[in-house]
């Protein structure tokens, strides 16, 4: 197979504009499903990247022609004033409520596209007008050119926007030979500092922790990163997919020298042997293979009072805020950024953490407990077809089903890669069922909670 | 020719292949964090770090005491597993939530089970009286 490559044509078939925002299939624990691109693609190469990984797979992406959202429409929508069906319901769950915006999901909000075609700055005007809170996921060095600075300048006193730059290592030499296209991780350190300094929450994204890439500078890294001023870490593992065509393989080759795996069958090898196959084709290592780094990022921002976030499904009962990007639970100076949804499991999991270290009770945890009906969206049949599940299921199902009912598939399914129990690899396990027939799971305790509480670290802190 | 071995071939001599090459001396020293290269680690990981299998769905397991006692429905904070074990002999226990707590002194109810466990005590669940045993005496306390 050939590997896809884009053309920054205008597209020649097919819908003119992008349709983003969407729900995030990652729902079942995700703080922010509302997730948005204004581009439908990214100018960055990272070899890691999982975007890459899906679209590649993807049949339903034959058009690799380059598009944006329809901006004035997303402006009018956020505005009051919503355009279509689609924006309407989006009104209506999310931008009414002034529900936290999470952009840059499976693209970056400040790549080169952005840097020729600029679609994103009249939509950041209005979410600054609008005092929308705004999280963004980024890279790019489009956000340090004057109009973007002076933009973020204007709005730093009501802090409606906050930061995550994402970063691997900080060798420069190894970002170019991993992170082809984006600026260099001294810089975006550097952009870390100019946020910080304007008085935004900002959050070193360690993702994807990379195993002998990413832990050989882990120390330096995140010294740097405090000193320029991050609120918080948040942290996930490095995953494959299974399913490498040509392109991914290309990827893993290079991957798998930084690695220390010398190739891509060993390194293929590597996570087969060492993910709980419990969790399906996209292998995540397990949690013994990650835990010494957790330890030490976790043990950091204990010592500077940082919020330590966890995105990954190992260890993720050690998130300090029910929010695994490392949004605040609390954020005085602009409480619209608290507007996550704690209607999931990471912050039921951080919960039941708490609970147990604090009086020794195993928290009980049920599907309607945890997806509550204060979450509307689940409950709309509007959305339904935002969920990759969708393509396993009938015409029939795909007509009447909401994103509460794929859920509660999974919730009840033990054999489900997305059960509660396989994606947290016995962090919850089933004990019962409730009233409604929907499996009880409860928090299980781990060897290594007791080990360290031994050694001093507090697990009953928030 | 790996993809890899193809591009620094053609990164060679230029600004892309320097960087590449100070890139590969990193990426082949050895891992800072120990004596070991990292070569040698993923290795190490790959033999030693398997993860473990699914814990069975509990439901339907077998939750029979082997005492009589069934009757007292009580919350206690136990401290270490041994002495789980030896009071799941006498009371029923619905739910075992494990323990990472400190806990309260229960010397002398855990006396009174050993002495249970031994037979130097016993309680009869109909009259409601409890016995001191010695041999095959029954004394009423």
């Amino acid at each position: 197979m050939k590997t896809k490559s884009l053309n920054l044509r205008k597209p020649e078939n097919g819908p003119q504009y992008y349709g983003s925002p969407r729900i995030s299939s990652e729902v079942m624990d995700c703080s922010m499903p509302l997730t948005f691109d204004h581009y439908n693609f990214c100018s960055m190469k990272c070899r890691y990247c999982f975007a890459y990984f899906f679209k590649s797979n993807n049949p339903a992406i034959t058009d690799l022609s380059l598009r944006s959202i329809n901006a004035d429409a997303m402006i009018r929508t956020i505005s009051g004033d919503p355009v279509g069906a689609r924006n309407k319901k989006i009104w209506e769950h999310f931008y009414s409520k002034k529900f936290l915006l999470h952009w840059g999901g499976l693209a970056d909000p400040f790549c080169g596209f952005e840097s020729k075609r600029h679609v994103g700055l009249p939509l950041l005007k209005a979410l600054g007008e609008n005092n929308y809170p705004t999280l963004f996921s980024f890279k790019g060095a489009t956000l340090m050119e004057d109009d973007y600075l002076k933009l973020f300048s204007k709005y730093s006193r009501q802090k409606n926007f906050a930061f995550q730059v994402s970063m691997v290592t900080l060798s420069d030499e190894v970002g170019a030979y991993i992170e082809v296209g984006v600026p260099a991780p001294s810089y975006r350190i550097k952009m870390i500092k100019t946020l910080s300094d304007m008085g935004y929450w900002t959050i070193l994204r360690l993702r994807p922790f990379i195993m002998g890439v990413t832990d050989e500078t882990l120390d330096e890294l995140l010294d740097a990163a405090l000193k320029a001023g991050i609120q918080g870490v948040s942290m996930e593992f490095f995953a494959v997919d299974s399913r490498a065509n040509e392109g991914m393989k290309d990827r893993y080759e290079w991957l798998a020298k930084a690695m220390g795996l010398g190739n891509v069958k060993s390194f293929m090898k590597y996570f087969r042997d060492l993910s709980p196959p419990e969790r399906g084709g996209y292998r995540r290592l397990n949690r013994y293979v990650k835990e010494e780094a957790v330890k030490k990022v976790f043990t950091f921002c204990q010592k500077h009072k940082l919020v330590f976030a966890c995105s990954d499904p190992d260890f993720k009962e050690l998130n300090m805020s029910g929010s695994c990007c490392g949004m605040p639970d609390k954020y005085p100076p602009n409480r619209l950024l608290e507007n996550w949804s704690r209607d999931q499991l990471t912050y039921h999991l951080k919960e039941a953490r708490l609970l147990y270290h604090r009086i020794g009770e195993r928290k009980l945890l049920t599907f309607g407990e945890v997806y509550s009906t204060r979450a509307s969206y689940l409950d709309d049949i509007h959305f339904g077809n935002d969920h990759v599940a969708v393509t396993g299921m009938t015409e029939a199902e795909r007509v009447i089903g909401t994103y509460r009912n794929i859920m509660q598939a999974h919730w009840n399914n033990l054999r489900s890669p997305a059960s509660p129990q396989n994606y947290f690899h016995n962090k919850l396990v089933p004990v019962d069922y409730d009233e409604d027939g929907n499996i009880v799971y409860t928090y299980e305790p781990m060897e290594y909670e007791i080990r360290w509480a031994r050694e001093g670290i507090d697990l009953a802190k928030r | 020719m790996s993809i890899l071995d193809k591009y620094k071939k053609e990164a060679q001599g230029t600004a892309d292949g320097k960087r590449l090459d100070r890139a590969g001396k990193f990426l082949n020293k050895t891992s800072s964090g120990g004596p070991i290269s990292k070569e040698k680690r993923r290795e190490l990981e790959a033999t030693m770090l398997k993860p473990d299998p699914i814990k069975p769905f509990a439901k339907g397991a077998d939750q029979k005491p082997i005492s009589n006692l069934t009757k007292w429905s009580v919350q206690l904070v136990l401290g270490s597993d041994e002495n789980y074990e030896l009071f799941s002999k006498f009371f029923k226990v619905n739910q075992y939530k494990g323990a990472n707590v400190g806990y309260k002194q229960l010397a002398v109810l855990f006396a009174f089970l050993k002495a249970m466990e031994r037979g130097n005590l016993s309680f009869d669940l109909e009259t409601k009286i409890l016995y001191y045993c010695k041999g095959k005496n029954k004394i009423e306390l």
